[in-house]
């Protein structure tokens, strides 16, 4: 009994947001599928999810448990390049544990009561992450077209729907992943997660509540993440989204992350 | 009952239309009829222990939980591991596995050197370790963890165990056929055993698949076969059978209709019926071939005229003492009582309309080989009549020998086993049993009980530290192995992130830590999801049932007396001097008590609680001073802290630091105002950067480092106390596991906040108890085993009550109906001769007690009252029409004698095939019931003659004037 998830890879990744990349820019029409290959349309998926410098938002994650309990929390969340920072603001009792990732493998927690930065060194993908259905590699992808392989499933009039296969040499948790690419500005709006023998459906993830920021960043507020072991839910909703703000590098540090939420 | 058999015979095209259409009705409610999914139905669900156990295991998967184990000279070898990683994937993906646990997939929390806590899996997912010596170091990493030791891997390295938890949606068997055919493929070279609920299922199903291709079939052959051999006609055979097929699919159409499930008691009424059934049929057909023609509207009608009263009056008993089960406390006899009566009224009915209306349709030409004129039956008659010769010459030594069974057999039944073992339905070498052996040579035992701690927050420091402290004892108690409970999970955690070798002393802190626990699977067989109820594990050892029983009462007792059901929380320090002093020394007197279990625990020695407690004590009361050493720790960590980046202030002159170390680690007063002062005198302006708040922010973080060292200090001190005081010497190495528990209980020394009961409180302080800190939380003891135990119980008095029920109204309508105490307890006695040879037997095989001993016994005693009620009525009955007496009453004797016979032998041997099926309950019932036939065929046939003799079932002498109840019946 001694299996201890961890979990200190930022919230940021997982807000299923990102912006229309500068490449087809805010006021680029969606391009009709022909012509694209899946390998293309990969491409112009992962480059919505890259498109500012830094970020900041709010996070409310509501886990529902099968038999309909809930649990709510809220965390802050500041993001630059691959330094990464997330404050929680609710329940009270979690107030002010803070959470840093400076890069892959350095990274800290802040537990108030104990009142001490903790470096931490989490060598696991595959576990879940604070009680969510979000696991580690969920919460650190930050696009697919570096692991997976794609492959044009088919498409309607809005949607392209590509099967990933991990790359070999990868060492993702699933054993495919089935995404939903819309036509129009290229979110990916519904991710099916399969085991690793590839056959039974994990999980389903659905990001929704598009909304283009700044002309050009193009963010899902909305994700609801089902577990069809557990039938558990995760719904998660991003909010008070700012973007290239010029944060500093030096917010990234353990000393803020001692700092009371504010 | 001519009026009722002229009756049948004129309207038989239409009994026989009724009995087609209704039929084809009952089959198609039959078809629907399910077995209850319900692994435990058998268990009185209105019993308050058992709700709670079915409460609790449905929270904690206790049921969903199997096991997979692999034997290994040594499991810490390269191919072991590979093996058991292979096993442990392919088993992850099987569909309806929710959670898979064991040594290649299992996460370790560790500190590295630096004080980085690393979380990463134990062993490499990529690639196995192949260096011996890295090999080594990972047995000995695993092998002194406590919670790994006992339930993933034997404490000797050479067994180790995957845990799997089931989805509860997922169909049971299919998924773990799925678990064994993919594990099995995973490593076909090594010896796997499967246990856990789904995986004996499987067995189950498998063991009487195998059973019902093999010997059902060779039995359904069997008793057409014999039935032909004693009826001597095609339709001595046929019209019976289809009479109790009929009644079958009838019986079990009822049930569906009822909206009943079939449980493991209900699921034998076709057996009954069967067995119970074929009796009136039979009785009809061979007073049909007694006559001459054997068939025909007027001799059908004559014989349904005589026969149809006795055989009523047995199946009317027969169906009123299974209607008897229904006052008993048990759903599980209750309804097993109501579908044998169901099954027993349309065999009777059906065998008094379907069976006669038929039979008037076939031709009455004379069957030679049937007819009692025959030379054969001549025979058999003439045997028979020698028979009854015999008995009533030698009644007192037949007499004689029937007491010595019956009294014999109930001796005998005084030693009949009474507990349970779950593990009786399986032959003996079969998968759970091998399971069973593995489990108990490697890891303590099978069997799980729980101690469920509810509460508004389970993972309350005071609740918390009560599972601990119950871990601590249960682990001492004998036939009780490796407890474990949340309370372990949050140690392991405080201490690998926090650096606290013991629990957190406030709700505030474990809240902190909790995110990093929360969500995952492992914590769901421990931990309810809201928090309100959490449980202490442990394997109870030793196979003997007794040892269970003893090791659960000292359980239950140990719960009882030393877990309160309220605690009430003090800020220590929080308190006036002189109570401060007091909750001190309860503090230490606690924490003697932990270390104390500890120490006996991990060397059996007992040591000196109260002077442990007083040393503590007085270490509580005089605050430890920092030494010159300790001092250098101190100035290591605050120059660390000073040059890391958590440090609130940056200092420019890097080269003061080891200074500005080493002057605040020299500090007696550290108080946050002095630090501030150290810290501007030893670093000027320019030499750090930062405002006065981070300046402030540094010193207090600082005299926080000056605490944890004082901490520290306190922790090692009270280990030199309790080492010495314990006779392990001051130095030296401790055993890595004794010195693990130690330091955990010791850390207790550092508490702000003590949990004391009101006693306690009251005994300190002199007040009204704190409402404001009040924790009040319920423990109790629960678990297989537990309710296992209380059903034995349960299951035996309702055995007792059944058995007595029945007795007494099976004997007041003997008496009622034969219209003669004599009679009744004559037929009666036949009765006990039927049933209590059963009894003995089961005693002399060891057969312990369970649900199956109820269908037993009733079948037997159905089977004595089938064949002795009939003859005991016909005693009673007057000279036939158109005879003289004494041939009429021998022709009705032997007629009644052949009808047995033919029972006994078409059933008795094709029921003994039964005896060699592998699964045991059908063995047994093979085995049983033949013994029940033999028994009540000679009960009838020599006891009940001996017994009523040549008289009348009133007592006066036979007269050939038909008795009032003759008459009647």
């Amino acid at each position: 009994m001694k299996r201890i998830g961890c979990f200190f890879v930022l919230l940021c990744a997982l807000t299923g947001s990102g912006s229309v990349g500068p490449a087809l820019g805010a006021e680029t029409e969606a391009p009709s599928s022909e012509g694209l290959t899946a390998q293309e349309i990969l491409d112009r998926a992962d480059a919505v999810l890259t498109t500012y410098e830094d970020q900041t938002l709010t996070s409310t994650l509501t886990v529902i448990e099968a038999d309909g309990t809930e649990r709510v929390r809220e965390l802050k969340v500041w993001e630059k390049g691959t330094m990464r920072m997330a404050k929680f603001v609710n329940p009270p009792s979690e107030r002010g544990i803070g959470l840093l990732t400076l890069d892959s493998k350095t990274n800290y927690v802040y537990l108030p009561e104990y009142k001490r930065v903790r470096r931490v060194a989490a060598h696991v993908r595959n576990q879940t992450w604070g009680g969510t259905e979000f696991t580690h590699e969920d919460m650190s992808r930050i696009s697919f077209g570096g692991e997976y392989t794609p492959s044009l499933l088919d498409e309607t009039d809005t949607h392209w729907r590509l099967e990933l296969t991990p790359k070999p040499g990868s060492d993702s948790g699933y054993g495919k992943l089935v995404i939903s690419v819309r036509k129009e500005r290229f979110p990916v709006e519904r991710i099916e997660y399969f085991d690793k023998s590839g056959r039974e459906l994990l999980k389903v993830e659905e990001r929704s509540g598009f909304t283009l920021y700044d002309g050009k960043h193009y963010n899902a507020s909305n994700v609801v993440v089902t577990n069809l072991r557990n039938n558990r839910r995760t719904v998660m909703i991003n909010s008070d989204y700012r973007f290239d703000q010029g944060l500093r590098d030096d917010l990234f540090t353990e000393r803020t992350l001692k700092l009371p939420v504010r | 009952m001519r009026l009722f058999a002229s009756t049948v015979i004129r309207y038989r095209s239409l009994v026989l239309a009724v009995v087609c259409i209704g039929t084809v009705w009952f089959a198609f409610h039959a078809a629907t009829l399910r077995m209850d999914p319900d692994l435990l139905g058998f268990l009185p669900a209105e019993d308050d222990d058992v709700r709670f156990f079915r409460e609790t295991s449905e929270r904690f998967f206790t049921n969903e939980i199997n096991m997979i184990a692999l034997e290994s000279d040594d499991i810490f070898t390269h191919d072991t591991l590979g093996d058991l990683r292979k096993v442990t994937r392919a088993v992850q993906t099987v569909r309806g596995v929710r959670h898979v646990l064991g040594l290649t997939n299992l996460l370790d929390v560790a500190r590295d050197p630096d004080g980085t806590t690393v979380v990463r899996p134990l062993i490499d997912p990529s690639e196995v370790p192949t260096d011996p010596a890295e090999l080594s170091a990972l047995r000995k990493k695993v092998l002194s963890t406590p919670v790994l030791v006992g339930n993933l891997v034997s404490k000797d390295g050479r067994a180790a165990m995957l845990t799997l938890i089931l989805d509860p949606q997922a169909e049971k068997m299919a998924t773990a056929r799925a678990i064994r055919k993919a594990a099995v493929e995973a490593a076909p070279d090594r010896h796997l055993v499967f246990g856990g609920f789904a995986m004996a299922l499987d067995t189950l199903r498998s063991l009487g698949t195998r059973d019902i291709a093999r010997w059902v079939p060779l039995t359904a052959l069997a008793i057409p076969l014999l039935l032909f051999l004693g009826m001597g006609t095609l339709r001595g055979v046929l019209l019976p059978l289809a009479t109790v097929t009929v009644a079958i699919v009838w019986s079990l159409g009822t049930l569906a209709v009822d909206g009943m499930e079939l449980s493991m008691l209900t699921a034998l009424v076709p057996a009954v019926i069967l067995i119970l059934g074929t009796a009136p049929g039979i009785h009809i057909m061979v007073c049909c071939h007694a006559e001459n023609p054997p068939g025909g509207k007027e001799v059908v009608e004559r014989v349904l005229a005589r026969e149809s009263g006795k055989i009523l009056l047995a199946g009317f008993v027969i169906f009123a003492g299974f209607l008897s089960l229904m006052l008993s406390n048990l759903t599980l006899f209750r309804e097993f009582g109501k579908a044998a009566a169901i099954g027993v009224f349309w065999s009777v009915a059906l065998a008094l309309t379907f069976l006669p209306a038929w039979l008037s349709y076939l031709s009455g030409r004379p069957v030679r080989s049937a007819s009692l004129t025959s030379q054969r039956n001549q025979r058999v008659t003439v045997a028979l009549t020698r028979m009854a010769d015999l008995v009533q010459r030698r009644r007192i030594p037949i007499l004689l020998a029937a007491a010595v069974v019956c009294l014999g057999s109930l001796v005998l039944a005084t030693g009949i086993p009474r507990h349970m073992d779950m593990l009786s339905a399986f032959p003996r070498g079969s998968e759970p049993h091998q399971a069973e052996r593995m489990l108990q040579d490697h890891f303590g035992g099978s069997q799980v009980l729980q101690v469920s701690f509810r509460a508004a927050d389970v993972r309350a420091p005071a609740i918390l530290e009560q599972m601990e402290l119950l871990e601590k004892r249960l682990r001492l108690l004998e036939g009780v192995r490796y407890p474990q409970s949340v309370a372990g999970v949050v140690k392991e955690l405080n201490l690998n992130l926090n650096h606290e070798p013991g629990l957190p002393d406030s709700l505030a802190k474990v809240h902190n830590m909790w995110f990093m626990l929360e969500g995952q699977a492992f914590l769901d067989a421990i931990l309810e999801r809201g928090y309100g109820d959490s449980v202490v594990m442990a394997r109870i050892g030793g196979s003997d049932p007794k040892a269970i029983a003893g090791a659960l009462e000292r359980v239950e007792r140990l719960v009882q007396e030393t877990i309160p059901e309220e605690l009430f929380v003090v800020d220590i320090h929080d308190k006036p001097l002189p109570v401060r002093q007091r909750f001190l020394d309860e503090l230490a007197a606690r924490t003697a008590l932990k270390a104390s279990l500890d120490i006996r625990f991990h060397t059996g020695r007992d040591m000196p609680v109260g002077e442990l407690a007083a040393a503590l004590g007085r270490l509580l009361r005089n605050p430890p001073e920092l030494t010159p050493a300790d001092r250098e720790v101190l100035a290591s960590r605050i120059e660390a802290f000073l040059l890391s980046g958590e440090s609130d202030v940056r200092i420019r002159r890097v080269d003061r630091i080891p200074d500005t170390a080493g002057r605040l680690a020299a500090q007696e007063s550290v108080s946050p105002d002095t630090l501030e002062a150290v810290l501007r005198e030893s670093l000027p302006p320019g030499a750090w950067t930062g405002s006065e708040q981070d300046l402030a922010f540094t010193a207090e973080f600082i005299r926080m480092l000056f605490a944890q060292r004082l901490r520290e200090a306190r922790l090692e001190q009270s280990m030199n106390i309790t080492r010495e005081l314990a006779g392990l010497g001051p130095g030296g190495e401790l055993d890595p596991a004794l010195a693990e528990d130690l330091a955990a209980s010791l850390w207790g020394m550092n508490n702000s906040y003590l949990s004391v009961d009101e006693a306690t409180w009251l005994r300190v302080t002199g007040r009204e108890r704190p409402w404001e800190s009040r924790v009040a939380f319920e423990a109790r003891l629960t678990g297989l085993p537990v309710i296992n135990l209380k059903y034995e119980r349960i299951l035996f008095h309702a055995l007792l009550g059944a058995v007595f029920n029945g007795l007494v109204i099976l004997l007041a309508l003997f008496i009622f109906l034969l219209r003669s105490p004599g009679a009744g307890f004559a037929a009666v006695s036949v009765l006990l001769f039927t049933s209590l040879p059963v009894v003995g037997a089961m005693s002399l095989l060891g057969v312990s007690v369970d649900n199956m001993t109820l269908a037993f016994l009733s079948l037997a005693a159905g089977i004595g009252v089938a064949y002795a009620l009939p003859s005991a009525a016909g005693m009673a009955e007057g000279p036939v029409e158109g005879k003289g007496r004494v041939e009429a009453r021998a022709h009705a004797r032997t007629t009644r004698a052949r009808a047995l016979l033919v029972h006994v032998l078409a059933l008795a041997p094709g029921l003994t095939i039964l005896a060699l099926c592998a699964l045991v309950p059908l063995h047994r019932l093979g085995l049983f019931i033949t013994l029940a036939l033999v028994s009540g065929a000679a009960g009838t046939l020599l006891v009940l003659p001996a017994l009523l003799g040549s008289r009348t079932p009133d007592g006066t002498e036979r007269t050939g004037a038909p008795t009032p109840s003759a008459s009647r019946v």
